[in-house]
């Protein structure tokens, strides 16, 4: 039996429970899907051993690390962390970035490491999975002309100054 | 007494600072060469502006007097202190329309930390620079850790009238060889060779990393000249931790216990007289510092969580204090490491290394460990002094290449210039505690940057006041002169301001 004055109440309870169920696991979808950055990372806003998700361009070069397993380090706001993979999964980033060119942009999922214990203490990221998000390029390099000329016009001008000084000299 | 320079002082100031200014211009043709050689076309206008305008400069100054007029020591001290802020005024051209700094103050931070071998950095974006323009960043080093009057007495390049009193007040006292030009070329001559060995070993590495050959090489080269000038600058934003190679961090830690190893040890060793390393003061004081220190960072970090294993202890612990303590500033961790996760004993133990330094007539900074030895060996003595009968005479002894007696003159001397880096070190820490920076950060960065070490625990960035840039500048030029020609310099001026009022009035 149920009484009157407590059905409102059941009722309420109803409509909420459903509501938690509805919108709980979107809430927790939406945490997990929350990207860290190389900042955050870095500066130890992250708890240790803890799977994280971040992006950033790859720069310079896969670094080996004994037979199978490479290092890549990835860039982002001026930042750069070390990501730990297996070789073949690096395989799939194609361009790193450097004074010509822009890295791939890649996403990590993996364990972040504040002191590394295989890797000597070092701050890493070990990684479970990488996607490239953004495929690298050639980056726009424009020379400036202005600056040629004036450098050899103060380099004709220095030519001038050291004639004159010899000059000086044979006569002091 | 206080002597007023004269026109003729400041004309023949002029022209020897405008000599060495040429020297740097000329210097500009090995990242020339590297830009066009590796194509970077942008990079290469960089340099022939920098070139251009460091020449004209130069020569602009150096005719002001009529060359070859003797220089006298007063003179000397000034032309020093001036030159090497000139030569970073001039290096600092090319960085600054480089792309990678965000403002002139910022290129000139950057050239007068690659010259005086510190290490700091405001560069932006480093990890897309030029390789010219890296090759000009370590390059500084290696011009400033010989010393700007060492590099143009070695290659004679019209210092003839004043090169004796320029070497004397570059701080420079070996006289390994009869004359300073031989010397110059002695000190050359070493470093070529640890420059070869170092590369050669470092570019294995680094091919074995898997790095194509051209970068392998520059990188060798770059890390090579960083460690064993101390310097601290690197190619890539993560600094020594971006080759997360316990190889490249060992051989870079053997450059860097050669480069602060006194010119004159270099010498005897390789004239034959190993035990001479053994027997000398400032080495037995180096080698205790280092150990104590050392075993105050293992046991510091023996009790954190993060670095308490073996590999840990040595590679963040023992590698930072020996990279702190010959004043290179190389570093294996984020700058927000030191305060978060490395423990106030280990990170006390890094700050002593930066503030007592390696050794003199080397290229490290800091307040030496001669003058540390000479300064134990005359407590020592005051001690014994104070044991002994009245009517006794209490002497102390030392080797230091020869056999010598502790003299007062000594000691007083070093116990100045001890004076001298404490208070700039407690000064820059107040200073950047006023501008709202914890007060143990603020002490890390004005030691690295007085003691020319590099390290850095985040306060040094682009986003730093301006007016805290200007201070680093000022703190990292006294420190790699040891304060006596930048305060001569300092106190012409003074005086030349206050003739000059007297006149008028």
């Amino acid at each position: 039996m149920t009484d009157q004055r407590t059905l409102p109440v059941m009722r309420s309870a109803s409509v909420l429970a459903l509501a938690c169920a509805l919108l709980l696991p979107g809430v927790a979808h939406g945490a997990a899907a929350r990207e860290s950055t190389v900042i955050e990372l870095t500066t130890l806003e992250v708890a240790d051993g803890t799977q994280v998700t971040f992006s950033g361009e790859v720069v310079s070069e896969a670094l080996r690390d004994g037979e199978d397993r490479v290092w890549l380090n990835v860039l982002d706001e001026g930042v750069a962390i070390g990501v730990n993979m297996p070789a073949e999964m690096a395989e799939k980033v194609s361009v790193f970035g450097d004074h010509r060119n822009d890295g791939d942009v890649v996403r990590v999922t993996g364990v972040y490491n504040e002191a590394c214990r295989t890797h000597g203490g070092d701050m890493d990221v070990h990684a479970e999975t990488v996607d490239v998000l953004e495929q690298g390029g050639e980056r726009t390099l424009e020379p400036q002309a202005w600056k040629g000329v004036v450098g050899l016009l103060g380099l004709v001008a220095a030519f001038i100054g050291s004639r004159r000084l010899r000059r000086m000299r044979e006569t002091v | 007494m206080w002597v007023a320079p004269q026109k003729r002082d400041a004309r023949v100031i002029a022209h020897y600072t405008g000599i060495l200014v040429v020297g740097v211009g000329l210097a500009m043709i090995v990242p020339l060469i590297t830009a066009v050689s590796l194509g970077e076309w942008d990079a290469a206008l960089d340099y022939l502006f920098g070139m251009g305008i460091a020449c004209a400069a130069g020569m602009a100054l150096a005719l002001v007097s009529p060359p070859d007029q003797p220089l006298d020591r007063t003179n000397a001290l000034i032309v020093t202190a001036l030159a090497w802020f000139a030569a970073s005024v001039t290096a600092a051209v090319p960085l600054a329309v480089s792309g990678n700094y965000a403002s002139y103050l910022d290129a000139l931070f950057d050239a007068m930390s690659g010259l005086t071998t510190s290490g700091l950095t405001l560069v932006q974006d480093l990890d897309h620079m030029a390789y010219s323009h890296n090759m000009w960043r370590h390059f500084l080093h290696l011009i400033g850790g010989q010393g700007i009057v060492v590099a143009a007495v070695s290659i004679a390049i019209g210092l003839r009238g004043g090169a004796v009193s320029l070497y004397i007040a570059e701080g420079r006292d070996e006289k390994i060889l009869p004359n300073v030009m031989h010397t110059s070329r002695f000190i050359w001559f070493v470093t070529a060779v640890y420059v070869t060995l170092g590369t050669a070993a470092l570019a294995g590495v680094n091919l074995f990393s898997g790095m194509e050959p051209t970068r392998a090489g520059l990188h060798a080269f770059w890390a090579t000249v960083a460690c064993y000038d101390t310097g601290g600058f690197g190619p890539q934003s993560m600094n020594a931790l971006y080759y997360h190679s316990w190889a490249f961090e060992f051989v870079t830690v053997l450059l860097m216990i050669a480069g602060t190893l006194n010119f004159n040890l270099h010498a005897d060793i390789w004239r034959g007289d190993r035990w001479e390393i053994f027997r000398n003061i400032e080495a037995r004081a180096w080698a205790a510092n280092v150990a104590i220190l050392s075993a105050f960072a293992a046991l510091g970090l023996g009790s954190t969580l993060l670095f308490s294993d073996t590999m840990s202890v040595l590679r963040k612990g023992v590698y930072h204090v020996l990279s702190a303590n010959t004043g290179t500033g190389h570093q294996t961790l984020y700058t927000a490491q030191w305060v978060g996760d490395y423990g106030g004993l280990a990170m006390g133990a890094v700050i002593l290394a930066m503030a007592f330094g390696g050794m003199a007539s080397s290229t490290a900074g800091g307040i030496k460990s001669l003058r540390l030895g000479l300064i134990v060996k005359g407590v020592v003595l005051r001690v014994r002094e104070s044991l002994a009968p009245s009517s006794a005479v209490v002497r102390a002894k030392f080797h230091h290449l020869t056999d010598r007696e502790l003299t007062p003159t000594l000691l007083d001397s070093a116990l100045l210039v001890f004076v001298l880096y404490m208070v700039t070190y407690i000064s820059g820490a107040l200073v950047g505690a006023a501008y709202g920076y914890p007060i143990g950060e603020a002490l890390f960065e004005s030691i690295s940057a007085t003691a020319n070490v590099g390290l850095s625990t985040g306060v040094t960035s682009p986003a730093m006041p301006a007016g805290l840039k200007i201070l680093y500048i000022l703190q990292m030029w006294a420190g790699r002169l040891e304060f006596v020609a930048l305060l001569t310099l300092f106190a012409s001026l003074v005086i030349s301001v206050r003739r000059k009022r007297s006149q008028r009035s």
